[in-house]
């Protein structure tokens, strides 16, 4: 049986901040983020960042709770490793090891098995449209091309919530048209997707969006909304 | 480098305790020339002993070296010394109930006979090993014969020779080298040529010194490059770690389990190296060390082998505190929260 329910991901008055001398980056943010594709929007430093990594348990959260479907706290082991994708900005593949065997060993600490790691990473390669370059190593790939592997490896566990951060800034259309292909026919019933994005191209995409300026002190409000006009 | 100096110590010292065991670590050995003309020339006869008086601090032995030579069956020459009546209790264990005659050689089997001649006279003497009674005299082959054997033995003069080893806990050699000199210069004697291991010892000792400074430099030395060396690698690890560390936390992968596998790496890797130092001096050793100009006896690793010693189990707990040094920046990473790392 599956361990989550698809009752979303609840967060509750979270509040972070970086150093206890600097002004909350999030403050009191409380909302319920249901199955489906959740579009994070926002100038820079408004927190959608920091609230996904908040939500995967990669940064301690200082006050309020996060519940992820089934009950589960953001910094549980099994669920990092089984149930939850994430695809960073950049820095997102080892350096020294080809695309196929960065996929290979995200299968294998999710607890894989071996064939069926290799099942998936050679589907996934095929989807992502990396097939070719299962053999080559990060640096000898295209942005573009680094980025959807990053997305196939953390598809490769094929997880109930998967977060994406910034996953199409840079790339050009077909890039991003094959992203956006990859997690239309993905995300579907109980799986969440978080995407923080600038990017208008994944706003077809999305099923809700929410907008991270609102949180912002009122100056640097405007100054965001006039970098949109 | 630490090994090899550590080595060579080693070597250093193994050949002073050898000439130290030749020579006879606790034993004194006093030599009088008297000609025919001396004052204490008595031909054929028993000459008071001046040293009696340390006859109650140790085994003292009496001898006279002649300055005439006996020839073997084997056509070798032999060097002579007589004993007297008082010299038989400490010879004992050399003597053979058929012959007084003793020949005190390596070459010829323990136990057998062999004609000497000397003086127009032949015996068969009983071959005996020279040691540790004897081997302070410090001459190859010789034969020891009773004073009384054959007349006119000592007729050209002789040395006197008395070894005098101290009881177990008793004074240190240096007093009795005092007495001595005292005793003589009592009778208004020149004082006899006084052989001991004291020098040797001295030069151990101060080799050992030495050693022990060396030892602390080498600590130092191998100390301060173990820092820069494994600074350095703990540098790169971190910044290196930081990043793949914090990704493959992201995977879910438990930090201590990558601490361990980086500790692990290190240790392999450190200790890897210093065991192929140590193997590639160990496959050298005899070409350098005979370069070096120790005796091929010493540096025969059949005999002794100084790679199997505490300093080398030193060098590798050096080597192993350095590789768990070196993986603490990885645990300080580890202890960083990956989405700080991967921001």
């Amino acid at each position: 049986m599956h361990p989550f329910n698809a009752t979303g991901i609840q967060c509750q008055q979270v509040c972070y901040r970086y150093h206890s001398s600097t002004p909350w980056v999030l403050n009191e943010f409380t909302h319920t983020f249901q199955p489906g594709i959740s579009l994070i929007k926002g100038a820079s430093g408004c927190g959608k960042s920091t609230l996904l990594r908040l939500i995967a348990g990669y940064l301690p959260l200082e006050k309020g709770e996060i519940t992820l479907p089934g009950g589960a706290t953001p910094n549980n082991r099994f669920v990092q490793r089984r149930d939850l994708g994430f695809v960073f900005q950049q820095l997102n593949l080892l350096p020294l090891a080809t695309v196929a065997r960065n996929l290979e060993m995200a299968g294998t600490l999710a607890g894989l098995g071996h064939e069926e790691t290799a099942e998936r990473t050679s589907r996934w390669l095929k989807l992502l449209g990396l097939d070719a370059l299962a053999t080559r190593r990060p640096h000898q790939l295209s942005g573009g091309q680094q980025q959807r592997a990053a997305i196939a490896r953390a598809l490769i566990k094929e997880p109930t919530i998967l977060l994406l951060d910034e996953p199409t800034s840079g790339l050009d259309d077909l890039n991003t048209q094959v992203i956006i292909q990859t997690l239309r026919q993905y995300v579907t019933g109980a799986k969440i997707c978080i995407i923080c994005t600038h990017d208008h191209r994944l706003d077809s995409l999305a099923h809700e969006v929410l907008d991270f300026n609102r949180f912002l002190p009122l100056e640097r409000h405007l100054v965001a909304l006039a970098g949109t006009a | 480098m630490a090994a090899l100096i550590l080595v060579t110590f080693t070597l250093l010292e193994k050949s002073l305790r050898e000439r130290l065991s030749k020579f006879g670590l606790n034993t004194l050995v006093a030599r009088e020339v008297i000609t025919p003309t001396s004052a204490d020339y008595i031909p054929n006869g028993e000459v008071p002993n001046r040293l009696s008086p340390l006859d109650e601090f140790g085994r003292m032995l009496r001898l006279r070296q002649l300055f005439t030579r006996a020839k073997s069956e084997f056509a070798g020459d032999l060097t002579i010394f007589t004993y007297g009546q008082e010299s038989l209790p400490v010879l004992a264990e050399y003597l053979d109930a058929n012959t007084g005659l003793v020949c005190v050689t390596d070459d010829w089997p323990e136990g057998s006979y062999v004609t000497i001649t000397l003086n127009r006279q032949s015996g068969q003497a009983i071959v005996r090993r020279a040691g540790d009674l004897l081997q302070p005299i410090n001459t190859a082959d010789f034969i020891l014969v009773p004073q009384n054997w054959s007349p006119d033995l000592d007729r050209a003069g002789y040395t006197d020779i008395t070894l005098f080893e101290p009881l177990a806990d008793g004074l240190p050699m240096n007093r009795f080298t005092e007495a001595i000199a005292i005793t003589y210069s009592l009778d208004r004697q020149t004082a006899p040529q006084i052989q001991s291991a004291l020098p040797v010892l001295r030069e151990l000792e101060a080799l050992q010194a030495r050693q022990n400074q060396w030892r602390l430099a080498m600590a130092a030395l191998l100390g301060l490059s173990l820092a820069l060396v494994y600074g350095a690698i703990a540098v790169l690890e971190f910044r290196q770690n930081l990043y793949v560390g914090a990704l493959l936390r992201s995977f879910g992968a438990p930090g201590k389990a990558l601490y361990f596998r980086q500790w692990i790496e290190n240790a392999f890797v450190a200790n890897a190296a210093a065991l192929v130092a140590i193997f590639f001096l160990y496959s050298v050793h005899e070409q350098l060390f005979k370069m070096f100009g120790f005796s091929s006896s010493l540096i025969n690793l059949k005999v002794h082998n100084p790679y199997w010693s505490e300093e080398m189990v030193l060098i590798l707990i050096c080597v192993n505190i350095g590789a768990f040094i070196s993986s603490l920046p990885v645990a300080f990473g580890l202890r960083r929260s990956v989405g700080q790392v991967l921001s």
